[in-house]
């Protein structure tokens, strides 16, 4: 079945354009009642489910309008003027579950806000350690880094831990001891 | 073109009918194509985007959620919004972020989570040793905590390498403030809070 445009055609006698305007009318309560309660049904007009077809192109709101959107496998947010979020994307950069001083985790918010968050050890010689950030998503702004001890298989003990040199991609950390494992979080744009 | 609603009308003769069923045939299927994969295509019916125009709140129907894009008291842009019954409703994309981290001045900066959860966070330093951190500065349209939040200090900066001799802890919580102790003066350090 196929929805007919320019029906009925004016040379067209009722007989001729009938079957195709009521072809039109099935077509357009079938196809409208995918995704929304069709016509005669309770709450007709709501949406039943919104099923997203995958995008090639970025759609290109206008005015105040915001689009939300579907690109390979995840969900797009996207502003008039062009800023865009993917805010169903899980990163991992590294393994899972996260080795120490490997990877970390990433993700970014429906508001457009990154957060990554991974864990690590400082190094025995020097007390310190340099936690790599690079990859997706990038800080195109110093993160805000939050840290935090993270004793394993039990066994605690209180250290200082203090952040410094933090960057874009990278930020270090030092304390009073070696083999300190410690958590982070990044917050930021 | 238009959509014609009422027609055709039963005084109508089919000639008088014709443009205005033709014109309707047209512009369903133009508008329906707007946001839709329109008739004859593969997944007709399916949406190719949702565009949410900027309007006013909703009131969704019985166990119904709406979603819906308005203008925002504390962002002063337009965001997305979802109101589930009977209840307030909840921004999705709301952020304000005033400034980057620096360690040349105090910062706060804000966002939602999709759950409704409120986070601030913000960077200060311990000097004196004792500080307290206004969740809700003068100046700054910054939303309200309903609860006392949950509180996260981290000593730290970005500047140079420290002595790591420095503590904090936060106390003293409540929906407007907290208050930060540490063994260090001049510390930096950064911190978060979230709760509703």
């Amino acid at each position: 079945m196929t929805y007919v445009r320019d029906e009925p055609r004016s040379q067209d006698r009722l007989c001729i354009s009938q079957p195709k305007m009521r072809e039109n009318n099935t077509e357009l309560s079938t196809v409208f009642s995918l995704c929304h309660e069709g016509f005669n049904e309770v709450q007709a007009g709501i949406h039943k489910v919104v099923s997203l077809r995958t995008q090639t192109v970025e759609p290109v709101p206008t005015g105040n309008d915001i689009a939300l959107f579907k690109m390979v496998n995840d969900l797009f947010i996207k502003r008039t003027g062009g800023t865009i979020c993917n805010w169903t994307k899980m990163v991992q950069v590294g393994q899972w579950p996260m080795p120490m001083n490997v990877g970390y985790m990433s993700f970014k918010l429906p508001c457009g806000i990154i957060v990554k968050m991974g864990h690590n050890t400082v190094t025995a010689a020097t007390f310190t350690k340099t936690v790599d950030m690079t990859g997706e998503y990038a800080f195109t702004q110093l993160p805000y880094v939050f840290v935090s001890e993270d004793a394993q298989d039990g066994s605690y003990a209180l250290h200082s831990i203090v952040m410094y040199d933090i960057h874009q991609n990278d930020f270090s950390v030092k304390t009073t001891t070696a083999a300190v494992r410690f958590t982070w979080i990044a917050i930021g744009i | 073109m238009a959509y014609t609603i009422d027609i055709p009308k039963p005084t109508d003769i089919i000639a008088v009918s014709q443009p205005d069923l033709r014109g309707n045939t047209n512009e369903v299927s133009t508008i329906f194509g707007v946001d839709h994969e329109d008739f004859n295509t593969v997944g007709a019916g399916s949406h190719k985007k949702v565009t949410f125009k900027a309007g006013n709140d909703w009131v969704p129907g019985a166990n119904n959620i709406v979603m819906y894009n308005k203008l925002s008291a504390d962002t002063g842009l337009y965001e997305l919004f979802y109101r589930r019954t009977g209840e307030a409703p909840i921004p999705l994309t709301e952020t304000r972020v005033y400034d980057q981290f620096t360690d040349a001045a105090d910062h706060i900066n804000w966002f939602r989570l999709p759950c409704g959860f409120l986070v601030k966070y913000g960077t200060t330093t311990t000097n004196p040793l004792l500080v307290t951190i206004l969740l809700e500065p003068i100046g700054l349209g910054f939303p309200h905590y309903n609860q006392q939040p949950y509180c996260y200090v981290s000593a730290g900066g970005s500047a140079g390498v420290p002595a790591a001799t420095g503590k904090v802890q936060a106390f003293s919580v409540t929906n407007l403030q907290f208050r930060v102790k540490s063994d260090t003066n001049n510390l930096r350090f950064t911190w978060f809070t979230i709760g509703i």
